[in-house]
C-alpha cells in the first residue's frame, strides 16, 4: 500500500486528540511539518460521529451525512485528511473510498492515519533521532479498528504490527504481553457498564505485569480507557504502579528530542512523568528543567 | 443483514476470538448468528454487549460482518421501542455534538491553556454553521428517529 499525503492536507483532530490529550494533535501536526507537510486544520471541529453510530443511535445515512459536512464544508474538501484516531480513521476511510459517498458528497479527498504516515517515513525520521531509546521496553496496543476493521491496513514487516515496525525502527525494546491482541473496551456501550469493565481491567492489568515502562498506541480513546483504567485500578491499590501511555506521535516526538512538556503535552496524561516511575523519565529528562 | 448472515457456516470461530464471549456466557456472536437463521430474535441484552471491534470478523472464514449486523439490531430495537435505557448516554452526546460541535470539552484548564499555546484553540461550531448542520442532519431523518427513541428531537430533551 502506497502511504502518503501531498498537495492540500487537513489534520483533523477528532474530540480527544484535542480535548484531552491535546499533546497528540501538537506532536502529530509536527512530524507532518518536518515530513515537509504543511497541514490546514478544519474551520471548527465536528465529532465523526462514530460513538453515536455505533451505540445504534444514528444510522449509516446520518454519519454518511456527518462525514459530508466534515470533509466538504467544514475541511474544504482537501487532497487528504490525516488523521489521529482509529474511530475517527474507521467513520472517514469508510466514507471516503466509497465512490458512492463521494460522487453524493462531491469530495475528492482521501483519509491517512498519522500512524501510517510515520510508518512509512519511520527510517526518514529514526535518522533525525536525538534521544537514544535503545533503554526503554515498549507494549504495544494498535486498536481493532484499525486492525480489524479493514482488510488493507498496514501490517507488521519486521515486526508483528506498524507501531512495533515504528518501535523498532528507534531502537526501543518490544516487550509482549498476554492480552496484545484484546481490545482495549473502548466501544463498549456504557450501560452494560460492569461486564465490561473487566475487559479494560484484564487487559490492563496484563500489560502492567509485563515491565514495560510505557505503552504505545495509535488511538486516542484506547489510550484515555487505558489511562483511566489503571488509575482507578492504582487508587484501588488493585496494581502497584502505572505507566504512561503514548500516542505513537508523542512517541517519536521524544525520540526526535522534542519537548516532553510544552511540545507532547505528558504532563496532561493521568498516568504521567509526574506519577510514574519508568525508564521514559530518565531518557527524556523529567522532570522539565524550569520545573526543578 | 439476511444476506450477510446467510454466509455463516456456524464454525464457532467468532465466538472463540470474541473477548466478551471469554468474560460472559450470556454473549456468543455464533448463537446470534443462529437465531437469525433460524428466523428468531436475538436475546435482547446480548445485542448490547457486543463492543463491534471486528475481532471476529478478522477471524471469520466467511468474513461475516457480525459487528454491522449487531449495529442492525440495536438500530431495530431502538426504532421499535424495545431499548432506549442503553443508549441514554449517546442521546446526551448527540445533544452535545450538535451544540458543541465535539463529544467532550476540554477537560481541564491546563488542557485549554495548551490548546491555546499551540494554535489549537478552533472556534466551537459558529451559529450559523451550526443551523446548516441540523438542517442537513433533518433532511437526513436524524431529528425523526432521535423523536422516536426519546420523544424530542434535536435540542427536544430534558
Ligand atoms: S466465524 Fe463466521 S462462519 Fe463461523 S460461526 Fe462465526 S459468523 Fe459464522
Ligand atoms: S465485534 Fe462483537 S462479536 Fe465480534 S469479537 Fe468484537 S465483541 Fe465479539
Amino acid at each position: 500500500m502506497v502511504v502518503e499525503a501531498s498537495g492540500d492536507v487537513v489534520y483533523y483532530p477528532g474530540c480527544l486528540a484535542l480535548n484531552v490529550y491535546p499533546g497528540i494533535s501538537k506532536t502529530s501536526i509536527e512530524l507532518l511539518k518536518l515530513l515537509g507537510v504543511k497541514p490546514r486544520l478544519p474551520t471548527s471541529v465536528l465529532c465523526c460521529g462514530l460513538p453515536i453510530h455505533l451505540s445504534g443511535v444514528a444510522k449509516g445515512e446520518h454519519v454518511d451525512a456527518m462525514s459530508c459536512f466534515n470533509v466538504a464544508k467544514l475541511m474544504g474538501n482537501p487532497d487528504y485528511v490525516v488523521v489521529p484516531c482509529n474511530g475517527c480513521y474507521l467513520t472517514l476511510k469508510k466514507a471516503l473510498s466509497s465512490e458512492e459517498f463521494k460522487v453524493k458528497c462531491a469530495v475528492k479527498s482521501k483519509c491517512v492515519h498519522i500512524a501510517e504516515l510515520i510508518w512509512a517515513n519511520r527510517w526518514k525520521l529514526a535518522e533525525l533521532a536525538k534521544r537514544d531509546l535503545s533503554g526503554l521496553k515498549v507494549a504495544i496496543h494498535v486498536g481493532c479498528h484499525y486492525t480489524h476493521a479493514f482488510q488493507d491496513s498496514i501490517k507488521g514487516e519486521d515486526g508483528e504490527d506498524l507501531l512495533e515496525d515504528i518501535a523498532l525502527a528507534f531502537n526501543a525494546q518490544v516487550v509482549d504481553y498476554e492480552e496484545r491482541h484484546s481490545c482495549c473496551g473502548a466501544p463498549a456501550v456504557k450501560w452494560v457498564g460492569s461486564i465490561l469493565l473487566e475487559l479494560s481491567q484484564v487487559k490492563m492489568v496484563s500489560v502492567l505485569n509485563s515491565d514495560a515502562d510505557v505503552l504505545l498506541t495509535m488511538c486516542p480513546a484506547c489510550m484515555l480507557t487505558f489511562d483511566k483504567t489503571q488509575y482507578e485500578l492504582k487508587q484501588l491499590e488493585e496494581v502497584e504502579r502505572m505507566i504512561p501511555v503514548l500516542h505513537v506521535s508523542q512517541f517519536v516526538a521524544l525520540a526526535l528530542g522534542l519537548d516532553p512538556k510544552k511540545t507532547c503535552g505528558l504532563h496532561l496524561h493521568l498516568a504521567n512523568p509526574n506519577n510514574t516511575s519508568t525508564a521514559l523519565n530518565d531518557l527524556i529528562g523529567w522532570p522539565p528543567q524550569e520545573e526543578l | 443483514m439476511s444476506s450477510e448472515s446467510s454466509r455463516c457456516i456456524q464454525c464457532g470461530s467468532c465466538s472463540s476470538a470474541c473477548v466478551v464471549a471469554r468474560i460472559t456466557r450470556s454473549y456468543n456472536p455464533r448463537r446470534i448468528l443462529y437465531d437469525i437463521k433460524l428466523g428468531r430474535e436475538p436475546e435482547e441484552r446480548a445485542i448490547w454487549l457486543c463492543l463491534r471491534c471486528h475481532t471476529c470478523e478478522s477471524r471469520c472464514p466467511n468474513s461475516v460482518k457480525i459487528p454491522d449486523i449487531i449495529g442492525v439490531l440495536r438500530e431495530e430495537s431502538l426504532e421499535a421501542g424495545r431499548e432506549s435505557k442503553a443508549v441514554e448516554v449517546y442521546l446526551d452526546i448527540s445533544e452535545t455534538i450538535f451544540s458543541e460541535g465535539v463529544t467532550v470539552l476540554p477537560v481541564s484548564g491546563e488542557v485549554k491553556e495548551f490548546k491555546a499555546e499551540s494554535g489549537l484553540d478552533l472556534p466551537f461550531l459558529p451559529q450559523e454553521v451550526r443551523a446548516e448542520l441540523r438542517k442537513i442532519m433533518r433532511s437526513v431523518g436524524f431529528e425523526d428517529r432521535l423523536k422516536k427513541i426519546t420523544g424530542g428531537g434535536l435540542g427536544g430533551r430534558g
